[in-house]
């Protein structure tokens, strides 16, 4: 080995949140090649100095400098294809090639829609996802078609449960207007498709938004999304959810590229190799463990399986213990039956991998939890690494039997800011609502949690989820759960330590120190200097991957 | 169009093996059947005529996550092969509501009818079920024909019960007891037409099998001891065995284990055969337990005499 491989570079810093209980804080670090030397102050390393190579690289002098970012809980497929579309939403929403303005009356909906209609001088058709009734208005095909009486206009609801197009639409899928009208979730006269009948209208769309080139052009935004959010590692937590061959393709072909900074970690969903309706057999079973050799230097399978327990929380089809939903006729779904659930997780379990269960309401977790009980029984395993995702609806003592039982949460805490005030008034009422995403609970118990952006159910922004966590403040700018709310340490703790736990890298990322990876999420300031609610608007000024800084574009 | 009918019902209700009795009709339509559940409805050759391996399954979830839509796909699918009708065996947790509209509303389908299946042993406990009883309720009030299944085990009482508790869920449902030829007619005439046709199964497997056959004949006793000490792994067994009657005869019996649950039921009159052969197809999910050891014992303890 030459001397210049063993050059270091050590970046001296405003200051260093390491995540590091013994080691707090540090005024530089030390790097070489992919790893951290040391860290801690020009003077405590001088041993490295005086026996090695070494430049200094001044470049975050006046800058803070945290354990790089990681959301173990993202879906770069379904991100693939929303982030085509133009966003029109409710709420902001930061993307790197524009702030998302929040519009919040019909008047602006239809406003930007002309904007979008006049400023395209293109043929595709135009789709936009977002539209919310609460803040939009009804919007119907005669509005979109005075809107856009050539060109095909697709609009998306926030919560994908229905859309409405223009007649030029119906016309480029080619829906068969007859057929169409008989269908009672397809209202033609104004262009209203939902629940079953999105179904018809997918079925022409598909062909072109699961087209290669497109989802393709979708992962190189969701590259800029990412890097913007400030990650360096993030978890694709259900590779496989359309077809397994198409995703990892298009992964590989766009992230395992230099410009990308950070690495993914791919658990695959069950059913990603065949045999979505049953356990798995033994040639699946394989495909899973298999997958690792496939591994690239960025892209890694790794111990995981994806499983699903109830329906989506957005969808409001998640499962509820007493008292159930608001509505009485409305019942949550199961997106595996209790004794499937059962089964499946037991061969994955034998086989020694670490479950990742989906599960939104409280009878969803129930199930999660009563399966990990029975698995626990029949085969003990120590470390095992059962991680409960999502967790919308809990109670406190499910909290504790999930400490009981070893079991570690992600969870999605942005639902607090963008549900918990509908779910208050439509669907949960305000008890329950109101502690949703009880990540409080969970550290209180000694839980390893982290928490996820889901994204594109949640925006990819993992200072502002962390600020969620810390804050709990609604949309309408309401606290909800003052009790379930963490601390600033803890809040930190979520994106990176217990992120890195989640995903089973603790040993290589998630703090900062000797013999990890040089993976950095640099800010413009220190969260400790500011008031905790202000921890969203913390710019990330850019990120270090693997020592190798990728500045973000002013 | 084509007309498809539904059949719904939560896990063991019977959908398997109406599925079965349809396919094992002589009958004047070609029938594409979809099964979404691991049920294994084309591994008894004897019981199903040429079936198909195509994969179909059928799911719940959300728009976002179904925007590849496998339904859609599979009954896109069975259009293809230009059937007479479409049978659905929905999942055990489809509500029958859904799933009705998302058929009846699908290009070059209409609905016919659904029903869904209600297993008379089982439908009080599921109906307390701390995770499924809403579920088990909805299905029972999302059909307007509701058939009660495995009624020749429940007492004349139980019978009532169920059959109480369900004319309160959904007062309105024509409600038939036994999933008997008779129910395959009735299901079956909404959809009528076409000459002798097999009928065609789609499905996927995710199992060990293993098959004990033999020749000769066995005595129920041991036939019961045999099936009793089957490991609850096995999750389906199905088949024939030929048990000792009166008079040095012996009949050919129909064997199925769903669970715990067990039926031998002497079958129709056939045609007499001089050699008596006996095949049953044990299923369990691949990889748990040693299915040959299993036949080997269970071989072993049907010959006790």
């Amino acid at each position: 080995m030459t001397v210049n491989d063993e050059k270091l570079t050590i970046f001296p810093a405003r200051s260093i949140i390491t995540m590091e209980r013994a080691m707090p804080r540090a005024s530089a670090i030390a790097i070489k090649g992919d790893r951290i030397v040391e860290v801690g102050s020009i003077e405590t390393m001088q041993p490295w100095l005086d026996n090695r190579p070494f430049e200094i690289d001044d470049r975050f002098r006046d800058k803070v400098i945290m354990p790089g970012f990681i959301d173990p809980h993202l879906h770069p497929s379904m991100a693939a294809i929303l982030l085509n579309m133009h966003f029109i939403t409710a709420l902001e929403w930061q993307l790197p090639w524009q702030r998302v303005p929040a519009v919040k009356t019909p008047e602006a909906f239809q406003a930007r829609l002309e904007e979008l209609v006049s400023k395209d001088a293109g043929r595709e058709p135009i789709f936009t996802w977002g539209h919310h009734p609460i803040w939009h208005g009804e919007v119907n095909r005669a509005g979109l078609d005075e809107l856009s009486p050539d060109r095909p206009l697709i609009v998306w609801h926030r919560g994908y449960h229905s859309l409405v197009v223009n007649t030029a639409a119906l016309k480029w899928m080619q829906i068969d207007e007859d057929n169409a009208r008989r269908h009672i979730h397809v209202d033609l006269e104004r262009g209203y498709f939902c629940e079953t009948g999105l179904s018809v209208a997918f079925r022409s769309i598909n062909r072109y938004v699961l087209d290669k080139e497109r989802f393709t052009a979708g992962l190189e935004r969701l590259k800029q999304v990412v890097h913007l959010g400030g990650h360096t590692t993030i978890g694709d937590m259900a590779t496989g959810m359309y077809d397994f061959d198409l995703e990892w393709g298009s992964l590989k072909s766009v992230f395992e590229r230099d410009d990308t900074p950070f690495r993914i970690d791919l658990i695959p969903t069950h059913g990603a190799f065949g045999g979505r309706g049953g356990p798995p057999n033994d040639e699946q079973l394989d495909a899973i463990v298999n997958a690792r050799s496939m591994n690239t230097h960025r892209l890694r399978f790794g111990n995981q399986i994806k499983m699903f327990s109830d329906g989506g929380f957005f969808a409001e089809l998640m499962q509820l213990g007493e008292p159930g939903f608001i509505d009485p006729l409305h019942h949550g779904e199961w997106l595996t039956p209790p004794e499937t659930f059962e089964a499946t997780a037991r061969a994955y379990w034998n086989r020694g991998l670490h479950v990742h269960v989906h599960c939104t309401g409280d009878l969803g977790l129930e199930l999660a939890l009563d399966t990990l009980a029975k698995l626990l029984d029949e085969r003990p395993r120590f470390d095992h690494r059962f991680t409960i995702e999502h967790l919308g609806v809990s109670t406190p003592e499910q909290a504790r039997r999930m400490a009981a039982l070893g079991a570690a949460a992600s969870v999605n805490v942005y639902y607090v800011h963008e549900l918990s005030d509908s779910f208050y008034k439509h669907v949960l009422g305000y008890e329950r609502a109101s502690q949703m995403s009880r990540l409080g609970t969970l550290m209180e118990n000694g839980i390893t949690t982290a928490i996820h952006s889901d994204y594109t159910m949640s925006p990819a922004m993992p200072l502002f989820n962390a600020w969620v966590a810390a804050n709990r403040i609604t949309e309408a700018g309401t606290v909800m759960g003052a009790s379930e709310r963490l601390t600033l340490d803890q809040a930190l703790q979520t994106i990176t330590t217990n992120a890195a736990f989640v995903l089973g890298r603790e040993n290589e990322i998630g703090t900062l120190r000797a013999g990890k990876y040089a993976d950095f999420t640099v800010l413009d300031a220190d969260p400790y200097d500011l008031p905790i609610d202000e921890l969203k608007d913390i710019p990330v000024h850019g990120t270090v991957f693997e020592g190798k800084p990728y500045d973000l574009p002013r | 169009m084509i007309p498809a009918v539904l059949i719904c019902g939560y896990l063991g209700a019977g959908k398997t093996t109406l599925v079965n009795r349809l396919l094992n009709r002589r009958s004047d339509r070609r029938l594409v059947v979809l099964v979404n559940d691991f049920g294994g409805i084309n591994i008894d050759k004897d019981l199903i005529v040429d079936a198909d391996e195509a994969v179909i399954s059928l799911e719940n979830g959300c728009a976002c996550c179904t925007i590849q839509n496998s339904l859609g796909d599979s009954l896109d699918a069975a259009q293809a092969m230009r059937p007479d009708a479409i049978v659905l065996e929905a999942s055990g947790v489809a509500l029958p509501q859904k799933i009705a509209a998302f058929v009846d509303g699908w290009p070059g389908i209409r609905l016919a009818g659904s029903i869904t299946l209600a297993d008379c042993l089982n439908l009080e406990a599921l109906l307390t079920d701390k995770f499924v009883a809403p579920l088990v309720r909805d299905q029972i009030r999302g059909s307007s024909r509701i058939v009660l299944t495995k009624e020749d085990l429940a007492s004349d009482r139980g019978l009532e019960a169920v059959s109480d508790c369900i004319a309160s869920l959904n007062p309105g449902a024509a409600v038939s007891i036994g999933s008997s030829s008779l129910v395959v007619d009735e299901l079956i005439e909404g959809i009528e037409a076409g000459a002798d046709v097999p009928a065609h199964v789609v499905s996927h497997l995710a199992f060990d099998t293993a098959t004990f056959t033999a020749t000769g004949t066995f005595e129920r006793e041991g036939l019961t001891m045999a099936l009793e000490n089957l490991p609850k792994d096995v999750w389906r067994v199905k088949g024939f065995v030929y048990l000792d009657e009166s008079k040095g005869s012996a009949r050919r019996h129909s064997v199925q284990r769903v669970g715990n649950r067990t039926s031998i039921e002497p079958e129709r009159e056939r045609a007499p055969s001089p050699i008596s052969e006996n095949s049953v197809v044990f299923i369990a999910p691949k990889g748990l337990i040693d299915l040959a050891k299993c036949v080997a014992i269970f071989a072993e303890l049907i010959s006790r005499r």
